[in-house]
Parts: C-alpha cells; structure tokens; sequence
C-alpha cells in the first residue's frame, strides 16, 4: 500500500508519501496561503522522492477539514482527481484528527488532548471526546468546564491562547499549529487497510458553516433559475 | 473623502466616481454593491479597478462568482446574483481572501449583509430622471468607513 496524503486545510500546504511501514517522504510549506501554487509541484517532488509514480500509488488521503474553505478545496480536488484518474480509493480524514494523531505521535496523552481549528468570523472548531463541536472558543471552555490538564493543539488554539492557556491546560507549540501531514498519511493509510476507502466523487470537505439561510433579496427580483441560469 | 450622494449621467461618470472612492480604500476593506440589472454596478467597479492600477479587463463575475485581480492593492470582485443560500456565500470564502490584504467588493451585495454588513460601506445605485441617470447613495455601516465620510 502506498499512499499519497494531502494537507491543505489550514495556512499550510504539505504532502506525504506512506506505507504500511510508515512515512516515507513528508514535505511541509509553512508561507501562509500558497495551496493552490503549490499543492502540484509538492506531490510530484515528494513522489520523486519517494521513488514512484502516480501509476505505483494505492490511494489517496486528504484532508477534508473542518480549516479554510480556500484551502481545503484545493487539497479536497487534487486528491479527488488523482484518485479518479487512477481508479484509487481515497480516505477523508478530518483536520482534527490530524492534529489530534500528532499531538499523541509527539507524546501527549490521547485523553488530554484537544484540536482547535480556527474557522474565522470568531469561531473555532474542536474535538473533545470524540465528539466534533464548534462555535465561539467560550462555548468550547464551557464544554470543558472544570477539566485540567489539556493539551489545546492547531491554529485555533493559537489565535485564542489567551483564552485557553491557564487552569484548563496549555497551548502546543508551533510545530502542531497545522495538522501534520505524516499524521494524516499514517491515518490514510489505517482508514484504506481498515476498509474505510471510499470512492473519489464522494470526497467531500467538512467545513461546519453555520445552518443555512435563504439571502433576503432586496433588489433582485427574478430567479436566475427561472431564466435558465 | 466619501460623498454621501451623487448623481451621474453617464457609465463614464459613474466609472469615475469609483475610481475617486477607490482612492481612499485600504487593505481589509468590503463594498457592497446594492442596485438592479444594468444599474452601474460593474461600471463602478472598473472604476475602481483603473484607479487600483489593476491592468486585467474588469468583467461581470456573474457566472464565475469571484475574479481576483492583482494592482496596488489585491481586488476580489464577487457577484452574488445566481446565488439562493446564505451557505453559497460562506462557501466563496470571501473573507479568507480580505485576510491577505486585499478590497472586496460585492455585486448584489445584500446577499452578503449578514457577513460583513456591520462594518463595510453600502452604495446603492437607483435609476434617475433621465435614462443615463444613476443616483448613487453612500452608506458606511460599523466604525471602519465612518470617518472616511464626507460631512453630512
């Protein structure tokens, strides 16, 4: 099995090669916001390096979020064209779980610890039990109330330090303030031998908007859909 | 400064008035569009564009839903008007674009109200009189325009 991951949900861009054995090649762009610059040219340096083509890969992984929409589409298309245009499976794995598998790859105790995703407009979404939640970061100490200890990983976590850091636990550094590629190359690749692949076309990006609002037009009265648009 | 009102009698006129409040925008900044089919929306905004040293021809993003163009200063140009959910324009991710620096500005831009209504200027642009005539209303929602007015 060798398997190619793609990280792009949050301000990084990063691409691994792995196997059963483990990672074989991670590459990591910390400069904020190139994914779409780079994800190409990543994955085709990190398949040299790794010695294959894309004829020799058994699947794909990609991050689905929850992170940037900008940034997941650009992750979430790539691993869904590659994987289309090599009949592979490809496995969806969530911006919280990367950060989560590498805060416990580097150490941290898996009980204690808690990704923290920013999704802008003040709200942050988390992972506390097993249980994906979001809104504003208060809503996460409330849910946390009275817990000690903490390990708060990702940009999230960064961005409201201040909040977090004290009685309920501390703030990782940097090297977890983006979900780690090779975490989510090794989860890939437990989620395609675990029979959890799934089919390119029904990749799709997490992005935990809030619920859904007809827009209250005021100057457009016709449907475009009406004129065939 | 920001006039609260004009009026222009032709699209060469309304360009210029968006290239004169291009001058005073900054990096962050959100313009919201409000006006009918053809009433000088996307005139207004290649007004803009000129005056922000954009070179790319400035066309209606309709269909494309969000253009970026490079100048002095990064302008996002989105067009709202095929879209029916609130969640369609959260999904254009417009404002992980303005985190990098740039202006947006937003045809049929109520559609965007509750994202950035609280702190963005509105302009409005209604028919006038005669057929080539457009009033133009300037609106500064929140602190962030407020002091760029002119006095009432």
């Amino acid at each position: 099995m060798r398997l190619l991951a793609l990280e792009s949900a949050t301000g990084a861009v990063a691409v691994a090669v792995a196997s059963e054995e483990g990672v074989l090649v991670e590459l990591t762009v910390r400069a904020a916001r190139r994914h779409l610059e780079l994800v190409h040219p990543l994955v085709a340096e990190a398949l040299s390096l790794a010695g294959i083509t894309v004829a020799e890969l058994d699947g794909v992984a990609a991050d689905v979020g929850p992170g940037l929409f900008s940034g997941i589409r650009v992750g979430v298309s790539a691993a869904k064209a590659l994987a289309a245009a090599r009949g592979l499976e490809v496995a969806g794995i969530t911006s919280l779980e990367a950060l989560a598998h590498g805060a416990v790859a580097a150490g941290a105790e898996p009980a204690e610890v808690v990704p923290v995703v920013d999704l802008r407009r003040g709200e942050v979404a988390w992972q506390v039990g097993g249980e994906v939640g979001h809104g504003p970061v208060a809503r996460l100490l409330e849910e946390l109330a009275g817990r000690r200890g903490l390990l708060f990983c990702g940009d999230g976590a960064r961005r409201y330090a201040a909040e977090l850091s004290g009685r309920a636990g501390r703030v990782a550094g940097e090297a977890l303030a983006t979900p780690p590629v090779a975490s989510l190359s090794v989860l890939g690749v437990a989620a395609l031998c675990g029979g959890r692949g799934i089919d390119p076309v029904e990749l799709a990006p997490l992005y935990l908007r809030e619920a859904d609002a007809r827009i209250n037009w005021t100057t457009r009265h016709d449907s475009p859909a009406r004129r065939g648009l | 400064m920001i006039p609260r009102t004009a009026t222009t009698t032709s699209p060469e006129e309304t360009r210029r008035l968006g290239a004169s409040m291009a001058a005073g925008l900054e990096p962050g900044d959100v313009v919201l569009l409000v006006g009918g089919l053809g009433a000088g929306k996307t005139t207004f905004v290649q007004g803009v564009a000129e005056a922000l040293e954009v070179t790319d021809d400035v066309t209606s993003p309709t269909f494309t839903l969000c253009q970026i163009y490079r100048g002095r200063l990064t302008l996002l140009h989105a067009d709202l008007w095929r879209l029916e959910r609130l969640a369609e324009v959260i999904d254009l991710a417009l404002d992980e674009g303005l985190e990098e620096g740039g202006v947006l500005l937003v045809e049929w831009g109520e559609g965007a109200e509750p994202l950035f209504g609280k702190d963005c200027l509105v302009v409005t642009f209604e028919p006038g009189a005669a057929q080539s005539e457009r009033r133009v209303t300037f609106s500064a929602r929140g602190e962030r325009f407020a002091a760029r007015m002119e006095v009432a």
